[in-house]
């Protein structure tokens, strides 16, 4: 079964299967007009520009009522509900790039470990450019992974610092709090 | 909005003030608690952050020219993608992205990386005036 990506507020979320997409689809959790991809499609596409989803869609809005509670007679519901058409829209910011995170987690940390977050992060904006969705997305991936382990080597040698230091810490805390204060 | 996500956010933001308090009133060396760089404490190297918490201490306390001398390249990279991260961090917590952001192009990727690497180089060459790039010792 193939796994599906969508992208919500600007961020990608999943994959999740097509059953789950679905479901999310019908309860109103993705919208119409969120943009879903899987793998062997071109490009980022509304829901309801997917014929396979609208297909499904069309079905489960059928199937969905057939379990009643109380026995009541099923209505079928005729035909899709109101789509909404989103024509024209471009992937750009749907796969988020990470690149300011990457250049902060550099300098910050002080690691050269936020180098290949900063590489992954140009890769996103530059196969978006070319029209790869599924390697931006890649891509997108690996750059939020070198920055979480840039930002989580820099917490942990931060920590470690803490522990092994921890009397400088509380000099320096007393030092900041009273900073006129001389010692006798 | 989404209260979670601020919190995280607000947090953050915290733990990053505090930091620099106690960064501006003591500065980077007296203090056991602000760990120097590993890269350079394990290969003798510069890396390209290396002289960024004296760059900050020097910046905190209005002597630019200094922070500058300490890590140029970071000086100058940090506070930008700072202000593209707040812009997204923005978003985020909103839950619903805005409806600007700081976007460079595809190719602005590349430029950084390519600034940043050609920078690590150039500051571990130890002959004038590469060493005007290197935080000098004190």
């Amino acid at each position: 079964m193939s796994e599906w990506y969508y992208a919500k507020s600007g961020s990608q979320m999943g994959p999740v299967s097509k059953e789950v997409l679905v479901s999310k689809i019908s309860s109103g959790e993705i919208y119409q007009s969120d943009r879903v991809w899987r793998e062997g499609m071109a490009d980022w596409l509304p829901v309801s520009n997917v014929p396979e989803l609208a297909a499904t869609l069309r079905a489960s809005r059928i199937v969905t009522p057939n379990t009643p509670v109380t026995g009541a007679v099923p209505v079928p519901v005729a035909g899709p509900g109101p789509l909404q058409m989103n024509t024209g829209a471009t992937p750009n910011g749907q796969i988020p790039s990470y690149l300011w995170q990457s250049i902060v987690a550099t300098f910050l940390c002080c690691l050269p470990l936020g180098i290949p977050a900063i590489i992954y992060a140009s890769k996103v904006d530059s196969l978006l450019a070319k029209g790869d969705a599924p390697g931006a997305m890649l891509a997108s991936k690996n750059a939020k992974l070198w920055c979480y382990i840039t930002v989580g080597v820099g917490l942990l040698v931060l920590v470690v610092s803490l522990i092994l230091g921890a009397s400088g810490l509380f000099a320096a805390i007393a030092a900041a709090a009273s900073p006129q204060a001389t010692p006798p | 909005m989404r209260a979670d996500r601020a919190l995280w956010v607000t947090l953050g933001v915290l733990a990053l003030a505090i930091a620099a308090f106690a960064l501006r009133q003591n500065g980077p060396s007296a203090s056991a608690w602000m760990p120097p760089c590993q890269f350079h404490r394990f290969t003798g190297l510069n890396c390209p952050g290396c002289g960024m918490t004296r760059a900050a201490h020097a910046a905190l306390n209005g002597d630019f020219a200094k922070a500058i001398r300490f890590n140029p390249v970071g000086m100058i990279l940090l506070p930008l993608a700072s202000l593209g991260l707040l812009l997204e961090l923005t978003g985020w917590v909103r839950g619903k992205p805005l409806p600007f952001r700081l976007y460079l192009g595809a190719k602005a990727g590349w430029g950084f990386f390519t600034i940043i690497f050609c920078f690590w180089i150039l500051r571990n060459i130890p002959v004038w005036p590469f060493t005007l790039l290197s935080p000098p010792q004190n």
